[in-house]
């Protein structure tokens, strides 16, 4: 039996069978909470979905809107009237958003890191709506309340990482990254001009006086 | 204190010593020059400097068949873009 059919297998639950289930997990019966759970794995599947390639795996985000789906059973309120679903949306939503800000790059960024960003992205364009300018770092850190080094790890840690040997556009063209990368090291022709210019200023340098040479040395922090 | 003329630090900029490590400012060099037995204060230092690059401007444009006046040779000494070019090539970038 596929995923698709095993969801499916599963009826939906009625409002007043729900709260018949809510009554009797609160009362502590393991059975119906495993019930209510496999009921609403539909609604879990179709929030994992949403959130399918955006750099995570989707059985991992399926393994977290489960767990979202979890909470929520464990903690809905049959008194209050609303349907599960309704309630439970939400927290499998939190939890899945909260997975993927945090696994989508190649280093673990805590929750507290993303929604951080999420404002610095924020602020910068509110500044820039009412200004007509990008804010500076240091701005920018002043507005959010925090220092510019901090801002600059952040993003640092947000970054998304190519490996230098991926397919620029897969499928489509063979040319890795690192074929479109500039060579930036001196021609023969620039090297050799570039070593003679060194001759020539060394030569320059030893007729200087030993007062000079040594103010040269201070100022350019070099080694004669 | 004479201000410095307008537009001046626009067109000219300064050579800083920021950038370079384990490189000193005017004061300190004098400070450090004089302990090693060449007397100086910090204008002498930057003089002693300004001639010495001047030397240097002469010895590259010489080679490349240009001679300059001392007027010229101390404009293109005192420019941070050529001094900061020579730091570099002496430091091997």
């Amino acid at each position: 039996m596929n995923v698709k059919s095993k969801l499916r297998s599963h009826e939906i639950l009625t409002r007043e069978q729900e709260v018949e289930y809510a009554k009797k997990i609160e009362a502590g019966d393991r059975r119906a909470r495993d019930k209510m759970i496999h009921a609403n794995m539909r609604l879990a599947a179709s929030i994992a979905k949403k959130y399918a390639g955006k750099g995570v795996d989707f059985d991992d985000l399926m393994q977290e809107s489960t767990i979202g789906l979890m909470k929520a059973v464990d903690r809905f309120d049959w008194r209050k009237g609303f349907k599960f679903s309704t309630y439970a949306y939400w927290w499998i939503l939190q939890t899945v958003k909260q997975y993927v800000e945090s696994n989508k790059g190649p280093i673990s960024l805590p929750a507290n890191a993303s929604s951080r960003l999420y404002h610095a992205s924020k602020v910068r364009e509110d500044f820039e709506k009412e200004f007509g300018a990008a804010p500076t770092e240091t701005e920018l850190a002043e507005l959010l309340g925090t220092t510019s080094n901090t801002l600059r790890s952040l993003r640092k840690s947000a970054a998304f990482c190519v490996s230098l040997d991926s397919q620029v556009r897969p499928g489509e063209d063979r040319r890795s990254y690192k074929d479109s990368l500039t060579d930036t090291s001196l021609t023969p022709e620039e090297a050799l001009e570039a070593a003679q210019t060194k001759k020539l200023i060394n030569d320059a340098l030893s007729n200087l006086s030993a007062r000079e040479q040594a103010v040269l040395r201070l100022r350019f922090g070099i080694e004669l | 204190m004479c201000a410095m003329p307008r537009g001046h630090k626009v067109k000219n900029g300064y050579a800083s010593v920021a950038s370079l490590a384990g490189a000193d400012d005017y004061k300190l060099i004098a400070k450090k020059c004089t302990e090693m037995g060449h007397k100086m204060g910090h204008s002498t230092a930057r003089n002693v400097l300004l001639s010495a690059m001047m030397k240097v401007a002469d010895a590259l444009h010489r080679s490349q068949g240009n001679i300059y006046t001392n007027r010229q040779l101390f404009e293109i000494a005192r420019n941070p873009t050529f001094q900061s070019g020579v730091a570099d090539i002496l430091n091997g970038n």
